[in-house]
């Protein structure tokens, strides 16, 4: 019990810490930027539907889990379907966003290769961590083997960016042909 | 599988009820809502998104931390309750729900479908006296007078600035 607390006592700081870090950090650069990068009326009603899209997966993935548990089917820790799940629901945002071009600002720079290293780096540590704690001794899938998640998330957000990106200059090549 | 089948039937409710709203809005292109509500119902969205995070969050670590032996369905449903709750508060204060929800025969038929799964908890409480079931009942009821109460105010505070725009005029 008292291990326990202490643990959601850290989790809980933890979490905390990073808001807290990420706010002051926007703040800041807010402050310092030079020029005023801010979403358009479309793009926020398009952010709007991609948040939706997000809200409804959450929902959907709340309700797979939910039958899943009536039908007595465990497949792994609760922790590590919380996390999962959270990931699907931000993945389904930033994936819509993306394709609805409300994922970057007006002017702001779409070169997003540091999202490769960045999600190798998380597949590679979680190769590392999960060498031997993929499973549990019940055969559950571990909260570990969420590292691998998320670095799988980078690489297929990536991939996204840039069918956008090759879709795009398609599209701006048909117009200049047309014209 | 027997003793949670009105479980499983509630949250077959909710799948349909789900799919039934999303069909009616894609019928009505945004439930005829304009750019301005558009955008509120955005963030009211986004409301729901983080509050739906923050709950499923804090109930399953309220339940590893006191070692509670709730079906965890139990703990899904509710956290799907508070993030609905949270857009629904948003939208209307924001004045961005009546579009989204406007015929008297949709609002009627959300009311029958909740009455109908509240209805079914109080009976799973009832038959095996289990807190989980009392839990998903009492947020509920508790959502809907909340909703209730808000919405009240919210008729009232119109109300009011409309006299008082009459009477300016």
């Amino acid at each position: 019990m008292n291990k326990s607390i202490g643990f959601c006592i850290g989790l809980v700081s933890g979490i905390v810490a990073v808001m807290l870090v990420s706010v002051f950090a926007r703040k800041l650069a807010k402050k310092h930027s030079k020029s005023c990068k801010e979403f358009d009326e479309r793009q926020t009603i398009a952010r709007g539907k991609s948040w939706r899209t997000g809200f409804i997966a959450f929902i959907v993935m709340n309700l797979i889990l939910t039958l899943l548990e009536l039908a007595d089917v465990h497949f792994a820790e609760p922790a590590f379907l919380f996390l999962i799940e959270t990931l699907i629901a931000v993945m389904a945002f930033v994936i819509d966003a993306v394709f609805r071009d409300a994922y970057f600002k007006v002017g702001e720079s779409k070169n997003v290769w540091w999202f490769v290293p960045f999600g190798l780096v998380y597949v590679a540590l979680g190769f590392i961590n999960c060498k031997d704690k993929f499973l549990t001794d019940n055969g559950l899938l571990s909260t570990y083997s969420i590292i691998f998640c998320s670095g799988f998330m980078f690489l297929i957000v990536f991939v996204c960016i840039c069918i956008k990106k090759i879709m795009d200059k398609k599209s701006e090549k048909e117009e200049g042909e047309n014209e | 599988m027997n003793n949670t089948m009105s479980f499983a039937f509630s949250v077959l409710v909710a799948v349909l009820l789900v799919v039934f709203v999303l069909i009616y809005n894609k019928k009505t292109k945004n439930g005829g809502a304009d750019e301005r509500q558009q955008i509120a119902q955005g963030k009211a969205y986004c409301c729901g998104f983080f509050t739906m995070i923050i709950l499923n969050f804090l109930s399953n670590q309220a339940a590893l931390c006191f070692k509670l032996e709730f079906n965890s369905a139990v703990l899904f449903l509710i956290s799907i309750l508070g993030g609905g709750f949270a857009f629904l508060l948003v939208c209307l204060w924001k004045d961005a729900l009546i579009t989204r929800i406007e015929t008297k025969k949709l609002w009627s038929v959300l009311v029958v479908v909740w009455i109908a799964a509240v209805s079914l908890y109080v009976f799973r409480w009832l038959k095996t006296s289990k807190i989980e079931y009392m839990l998903v009942f009492v947020c509920c009821f508790a959502e809907l007078v909340v909703l209730c109460i808000n919405l009240l105010i919210k008729t009232g505070i119109d109300k009011n600035q409309k006299t008082k725009e009459l009477t300016c005029e």
